[in-house]
């Protein structure tokens, strides 16, 4: 594309050309004009000078002072006013002789018409001044008549006064070209009396002079056109050629699609030595070390996406290690737990971990591996593969610690260490076990309290040093409690006022809703970081993990849905005693429990579908806590309400007995109450029981 | 449910172990016939007898029909669950309970 204003350098210097051949043609066409002027003009002025000259020196100054002095007079005015009147000059010639004044005039006028002819002479005259006029004495070209009239005084004649010589004038008058000399006629007394003036006819040479100028002009104009050719034609070769080549080929140098290849660096057939020839050598030299450039810079930024890919697999790999999925252990009702990892860079070396060791033990890991990056990262793989295995064989915290001390102690050339808070709590019991290597205060909330830090003197971190013992600290989780871990990003979060988060900002975050879930809390603090660091870039990973203890699982009611079938009573039993045993219900309850149940499944059994069968619920809801057993049999068989039935009299004797209606008899008894309901076709029987 | 029977002339113990439902006093009722009826004095050793329903009740007081008519009924060594059972059923009344 060219630019708005794009002029061809050809033309611009051709532009220039044009001028200075212009400028200096006409420049000497105008001084060769003059100059030969000035030299042709010298010489007519001096051959018309020596020409009037000569014709003075012959003229007799006294005799044509004679002359003049007579026809100055009045009475030749006279004379000549009446001759003029007739049309005749014979009267002037008479007067004249009268005065023999006539031979002078015609010795005169015959000597001027001689010269005349002999110089080629325009004009010949002899003339005289008269006041401010000039009045003409012979004019060999005129009648006599003409003697003594008057005209107006050319500007040259003033000199004639002062006796000064008078020089020769070159002037287009109306008689053409002229070229005019003057010279004083002296009398005898030394006194000019008359000028003799000669004109010599200059036309022929003026014309010439014309011709001159024009075959001057059109040389210029023949010169400029010539080397205005030559211009182009070099200037194509030298200059403009090479220069639109070198352009286009370096505009083809860059491709988009193709990027910058040896192959195409500029290969043009420039070899001219110099300023083009070298531009284009830089040309191919630059292009040169572009190609190099570029093919430096696809290695290594090649290099650098690999090294970025492998970097995010990495942290995919870590973000991997660590249990992601929340919640970890749905069936579990007894904790409920969450926790969070943000690397600073693509990996990083905190780490957070749980798992049940068994059923009844959950392990809780967090750690902070000195230092950040790549190297952080495998010492944090390395220092949570060890922990966990510890942890699984059973070890004690202190146990744990001390042996994955010792293992990552053996070859830790890189000096790494990790602070490492661990705690192994028994879910039954809210009893937990925890070690402090060096990691910050947990904090823990009691039920219906608030955060606090729990204080107590930490070990130093693991991998600082072998053979080092973990103290162990004991707690005692209650339900309700919740438990909160960190590592340092947290707390030393900063701003870009330089500011730590700290922890009273962090126990803020936690206490503005301590009631929350573990990821509520978690949220918040990460909220409050997020708003109390702003822009400032974030430093250290922040890894965090809240831990809810709710107690060992109430387990509420329980359902047994079974073929109702006396055969199937011991299954009946068997699960009665096993959920009455799991909460601590005393023998003579479950026996009565026990009969209560028999009783009522094998009055279902016996004639509820007879003589079909069908299934029984029974649905058991046995509370710890309140020492009550609540216990709900449905079947969809007859309607049919037991307790209408009219009670045994036990105090009959054992012959006048009926041995119906025991058996309910001995539930409405032993229960603290039996319950009756006939919905959507459904018996329902509840008997509660506390103990 | 074990039941350990000794026949001693007319003299008839028995042994019972377990629990005596439902289920399991169809099998005391096997075991008793026909000695019982050859009987004069009968007695139920209940000393590892953990539970008694009303199915188990019911084979005791035929039982005590029985004897009722023919000689004597002795129940031996009842634990507190069963008494209860009995006190509930009016059973202490009917039967004979030495402990």
């Amino acid at each position: 594309m060219k630019k708005k204003g794009w002029t061809s350098l050809t033309v611009k210097l051709n532009t220039l050309i044009i001028i200075i051949v212009l400028v200096l043609s006409l420049g000497l066409a105008a001084f060769a004009y003059n100059m030969n002027s000035e030299r042709v003009d010298k010489y007519y002025k001096q051959t018309t000078s020596n020409a009037a000259c000569a014709i003075a020196a012959f003229v007799d100054g006294d005799k044509a002072e004679a002359l003049l002095n007579a026809i100055k007079t009045d009475e030749f005015a006279a004379i000549r006013e009446e001759a003029l009147a007739a049309d005749g000059d014979q009267a002037i010639i008479d007067w004249l002789q009268e005065r023999g004044l006539y031979d002078t005039y015609t010795g005169i006028r015959e000597m001027l018409k001689t010269y005349k002819e002999k110089l080629k002479a325009e004009y010949v005259y002899l003339q005289s001044l008269e006041g401010y006029r000039s009045i003409n004495i012979v004019d060999p070209d005129e009648a006599v008549l003409y003697t003594g009239s008057y005209e107006d005084t050319p500007e040259e004649y003033t000199k004639f006064q002062t006796n000064m010589h008078i020089e020769s004038v070159v002037s287009n008058t109306e008689y053409g070209w002229l070229c005019s000399a003057y010279e004083p006629v002296v009398n005898s007394k030394g006194e000019n009396v008359a000028i003799v003036g000669v004109d010599i006819n200059m036309n022929d040479v003026m014309e010439e002079r014309g011709r001159f100028l024009t075959t001057m002009v059109l040389f210029a104009a023949a010169l400029m056109l010539v080397s205005v050719i030559i211009t182009v034609m070099l200037m194509r070769r030298i200059a403009t050629k090479p220069l639109s080549m070198l352009a286009k080929a370096t505009t083809g140098f860059v491709d988009n699609q193709t990027g910058y290849l040896r192959e195409k660096i500029i290969n043009l057939p420039i070899n001219s030595k110099d300023e083009i020839g070298d531009l284009y050598e830089e040309i191919r030299g630059m292009q040169g070390r572009i190609v190099e450039y570029l093919d430096n810079l696809t290695t290594v930024t090649a290099e650098k996406e690999r090294i970025g890919a492998e970097l995010n697999i990495a942290a995919q790999i870590q973000n991997d290690m660590l249990p992601r999925i929340f919640p970890p252990f749905p069936e579990r009702k007894d904790f409920d737990i969450y926790a969070t990892m943000d690397p600073a860079k693509e990996v990083g070396g905190d780490f957070y971990d749980f798992y049940l060791i068994d059923d009844d033990h959950l392990c809780l890991v967090m750690a902070d591996v000195s230092g950040k990056g790549v190297p952080a990262s495998l010492f944090m793989t390395i220092a949570k593969t060890l922990i966990k295995n510890r942890a699984q064989l059973g070890e004690s915290p202190s146990e744990i610690l001390y042996n994955v001390n010792n293992q990552l102690c053996d070859g830790n050339e890189a000096e790494l260490f990790v602070t490492v808070w661990l705690a192994i709590i028994e879910l039954s019991t809210g009893k937990g076990i925890a070690a402090n290597a060096g990691h910050e205060h947990p904090a823990l909330r009691r039920k219906d309290g608030s955060f606090e830090l729990v204080l107590y003197r930490h070990a130093p971190a693991v991998a600082t040093m072998e053979g080092m013992r973990f103290k162990e600290h004991e707690f005692q989780l209650n339900p309700g409690d919740t438990l909160f871990v960190y590592t340092d990003g947290v707390t030393e979060a900063t701003n870009t006022k330089d500011e730590l988060f700290g922890t009273q900002r962090m126990l803020d975050a936690l206490n503005r809703d301590p009631n929350a879930a573990p990821k509520k809390l978690l949220d918040a603090v990460r909220n409050d970081i997020d708003e109390f660091v702003g822009a400032a870039p974030q430093f250290d990973d922040i890894t965090m993990m809240g831990v809810k203890y709710d107690g060992p699982e109430d387990k509420g009611p329980v359902k047994l849905s079974i073929d109702a079938k006396t055969e199937n009573l011991d299954k009946v039993l068997a699960f009665a005693e096993e959920q009455l045993g799991k909460a601590d219900c005393p023998i003579k309850a479950q026996t009565q429990i026990g009969v209560a149940v028999e009783e009522i499944f094998v009055n279902i059994a016996l004639y509820a579908y007879a003589p079909e069968t069908g299934k029984a619920d029974i649905t058991f809801d046995v509370d710890k806590e309140k020492k009550e057993a609540v216990i709900t049999f449905r079947d969809k068989g007859v309607a049919f309400n037991p307790l209408e039935k009219q009670d045994p009299d036990v105090t009959q004797s054992a012959e006048e007995r009926q041995i119906g209606g025991l058996g309910i008899y001995i539930v409405k008894k032993t229960m603290d109450e039996v319950k009756y309901e006939r919905t959507d076709e459904e018996n329902v029987l509840t008997i509660r029981k506390k103990f | 449910m074990t039941i350990t029977k000794n026949l001693d002339g007319t003299k008839l113990t028995l042994a019972l172990e377990g629990r005596l439902d439902t289920t399991t006093s169809p099998q005391l009722e096997t075991e008793m016939h026909p000695d019982i009826d050859n009987s004069t004095e009968v007695i139920f050793d209940l000393e590892k007898l953990a539970y008694i329903s009303s199915a188990g009740l019911r084979v005791l007081l035929s039982a005590q029909k029985i004897m009722n008519k023919q000689g004597s009924m002795t129940i031996k060594n009842v634990c507190p669950e069963i008494m209860d059972i009995f006190d509930v059923t009016g059973f202490v009344d009917i039967l004979n309970i030495e402990n």
